[in-house]
């Protein structure tokens, strides 16, 4: 009896497995010499790279509610430099061949946004800052790679409008050296900001004399017992984990599973996820995560911030509220003022003079407008040079806290339970 | 024996989605590569019954397994039939990647992207077996998954309906002129199919939680699956599965954490170069 008719239908599954397997990108001829001719009537284009679908999504749809709330607030109190603002929203589904796809679309099509959001993460970021380079076009950010970004000479456009997730290195090696630590595992998304992040905890970790240990996982995995069991047999003092969503989850699974309840830091990508909220309490027995610190609702913060969280409240991207809290919409907000500062300052939003002002250490951060980092805008600074472009830490930046829950208005909250 | 024991939850995570491949494309001939999703819908489904609307497992395991049900055979409807009417089975193929994208995109739609934790009946403190720490549930899964397999290899091969669905598998006309009715077989390996992914989907949710990627993240490694264990055998998908986590299993924990996949991918070539037809394909063909 035959059996081709099997093997033809296998065949071509394996071929549309391929496809799985393959990253296909398209590219689109740039043509370099349109340069932005805005004028006072034109709009100030607002470009936003960000992820609508996929695994962030929720976390993206609060952005968006921020650079939408910010976006409404700076054309009613007259636009930038006299140009009322438009916001363009592109769904990147966190892919760098369909962000920068995306890009050169609207690119050839004529226009040249004033200042873009490249992306969510640091991979979308890293592949739109080269094509936004050729055009000069500034982009304002929140990546978290420094490693993989922070070149000024490669990237001249591109600044980082966050404290990077590096910095969280020195942080925690200050701790590892208060608290004894001889040895600390770190258990790391493979992606590009995994990979930075590790290389930041890498370089704080070896300055301090402290050995470090690592295991990587797939964002697609679905237990981490095997990667925890090897670092286990490493005996570390201490863990890090970087991740986010579900694979955070299967760590902390894994680990109360072996019964390894060694001091565990999650760095702040991982303390953004509801972990308290996820996970029972016997699972995050010696869990400490890294937190921003105007996110801890006893901590000063700006005068705007409670009419801000109101707004959030009852707008039309309210339903992330509960779950993110108000970061993520401060983010988006917070990226469409420093956007206008930098211009108004510049007194235009082309990208040479732009990124002038911003290097020359005489850009005044607009304390007032900004949501997300502390009362004053205490727990960033923006210290661009032209060997830097991501803003430097403060005293007031981070804070090792149990794994908080949040309160109505979206704060972190320390409790004995939490 | 810990790692063997994570390497068999995993492995019986492929091994259901190689078993809900296989019927499907044994009885009539659609590679469906949405089952991963139908899995994924079925953790959903759980969820709903057992946080939304408090019912006891077992009432919840019968929501799920009809809902999944339904599911599958408004896929076969939809997507598959009027295909099937065109002996158009590679198009097919097609439709199921859309089918599954579709899938992904309601549930993250409705439900967001975030993990939902499912109510669970029992206990799920670590059980110490053989030297080894398993949850309880996780037991229950690689049980489930090989009660379900060994069920369906030996269904399939011993009872009138599932010799009749491997005849279709090998010759759809033949089948049909010696009055199998093809048609109905179809929709019925969808609604099995869905079954079987809607009545695991409190094991399985119970250790990925309910995530709309979960579908993507099944779907390659279960092909993988029965590519090694043997297209359109049950038994081979089975095992396929569990060697398939096993081998990830112990790669992860001992060459390395970047390696799982390289390694899995590896096998698989090895497999098809050596044995196109997976470890068990010939032995079911000859049944034929």
């Amino acid at each position: 009896m035959s059996t081709r008719p099997l093997s033809r239908i296998f065949l071509a599954a394996s071929a549309v497995c391929a496809l799985f397997l393959t990253a296909c990108g398209g590219s689109t001829e740039l043509d370099s010499n349109k340069a932005s001719s805005a004028g006072k009537d034109s709009p100030f284009i607002y470009y936003v790279s960000v992820s609508v679908t996929g695994p962030v999504a929720a976390f993206t749809d609060a952005e968006i509610g921020g650079f939408q709330l910010a976006v409404d607030k700076v054309n009613e109190q007259g636009g930038i430099n006299g140009r009322k603002v438009e916001l363009v929203v592109q769904n990147d589904g966190n892919d760098p061949t369909t962000a920068v796809t995306l890009l050169q679309k609207y690119l050839a099509s004529g226009k040249t946004p004033d200042a873009v959001y490249a992306g969510s993460s640091s991979a979308v970021a890293l592949s739109l800052l080269p094509v936004l380079a050729s055009r000069k076009i500034i982009s304002l950010s929140a990546p978290n790679s420094k490693a993989a970004l922070d070149h000024p000479d490669k990237y001249p456009y591109g600044f980082a409008t966050t404290v990077a997730s590096a910095e969280s290195g020195p942080f925690f090696a200050k701790e590892a050296q208060a608290k004894g630590f001889k040895k600390v595992a770190m258990l790391y998304a493979d992606s590009a900001t995994g990979q930075g992040s590790f290389a930041a905890y890498q370089e704080a970790m070896k300055e301090a004399g402290i050995p470090l240990v690592s295991a990587t996982y797939k964002e697609t995995s679905l237990d981490m017992t095997p990667q925890l069991q090897k670092l286990q047999a490493e005996k570390p003092d201490a863990l890090i984990l970087n991740g986010y969503g579900a694979p955070t989850l299967y760590v902390f699974k894994s680990r109360a599973q072996l019964g390894w309840d060694l001091p565990t830091y999650a760095d702040t990508l991982a303390s953004s996820f509801p972990l308290a909220k996820n996970l029972p309490p016997e699972s995050l027995k010696n869990v400490m995560v890294q937190v921003n610190k105007p996110s801890l609702a006893d901590s000063p913060h700006p005068d705007g911030l409670q009419a801000f969280i109101d707004t959030v409240k009852n707008g039309d991207h309210k339903a992330q509220f509960p779950t993110y809290g108000v970061s993520p919409y401060a983010v988006g907000w917070d990226n469409v003022m420093l956007a206008r500062a930098a211009a108004t300052q510049a007194g235009t939003s082309d990208g040479d003079k732009v990124k002038e002002l911003l290097e020359s250490g005489k850009f005044q951060k607009p304390s007032g407008d900004l949501l997300g980092n502390g009362k004053d805008a205490s727990a960033i600074d923006y210290c661009y040079s032209p060997q830097t472009h991501f803003p430097c830490p403060t005293s007031e930046t981070f804070e090792f806290v149990p794994p908080p829950t949040t309160d109505a208005n979206g704060m972190y909250v320390v409790t004995a339970g939490s | 024996m810990t790692t063997i024991w994570s390497g068999l939850v995993i492995g019986a995570l492929y091994s259901l989605v190689a078993i809900g491949y296989n019927t499907v494309l044994l009885a009539s001939g659609v590679f469906n590569f949405a089952h991963g999703q139908l899995i994924m819908l079925a953790t959903y489904a759980s969820f709903l019954g057992s946080v939304t609307f408090h019912l006891p497992w077992p009432l919840t395991v019968l929501f799920a397994t009809i809902a999944v049900a339904v599911v599958a055979i408004v896929e076969e409807r939809v997507a598959i039939r009027p295909l099937l009417a065109r002996r158009d089975i590679h198009a097919a193929l097609i439709t199921t990647v859309g089918a599954s994208t579709v899938m992904s995109g309601l549930a993250e739609v409705t439900a967001g992207s975030d993990p939902k934790q499912l109510a669970i009946p029992i206990s799920n403190d670590p059980l110490t077996i053989l030297g080894g720490v398993i949850a309880p549930m996780d037991l229950l899964l690689i049980i489930a998954t090989l009660a379900i397999g060994l069920g369906i290899h030996f269904w399939s091969r011993r009872s009138l309906l599932g010799i009749a669905s491997l005849a279709v598998a090998e010759n759809r006309d033949a089948a049909s002129v010696r009055g199998i009715d093809t048609k109905l077989l179809g929709v019925g390996a969808f609604a099995v199919a869905g079954g079987i992914a809607g009545a695991t989907g409190l094991l399985v949710g119970a250790h990925t939680y309910a995530i709309p990627s979960l579908g993507n993240s099944l779907a390659l490694f279960g092909f993988v699956a029965i590519a090694i264990g043997g297209a359109g055998s049950q038994l081979g998908g089975l095992l396929g599965g569990f060697i398939t986590g096993i081998i990830f299993a112990l790669s992860a924990r001992y060459i390395g954490s970047d390696y799982p996949q390289i390694v899995v991918f590896g096998v698989f070539l090895a497999v098809l170069l050596t044995r196109p037809r997976g470890i068990f394909g010939r032995a079911m063909e000859r049944v034929v």
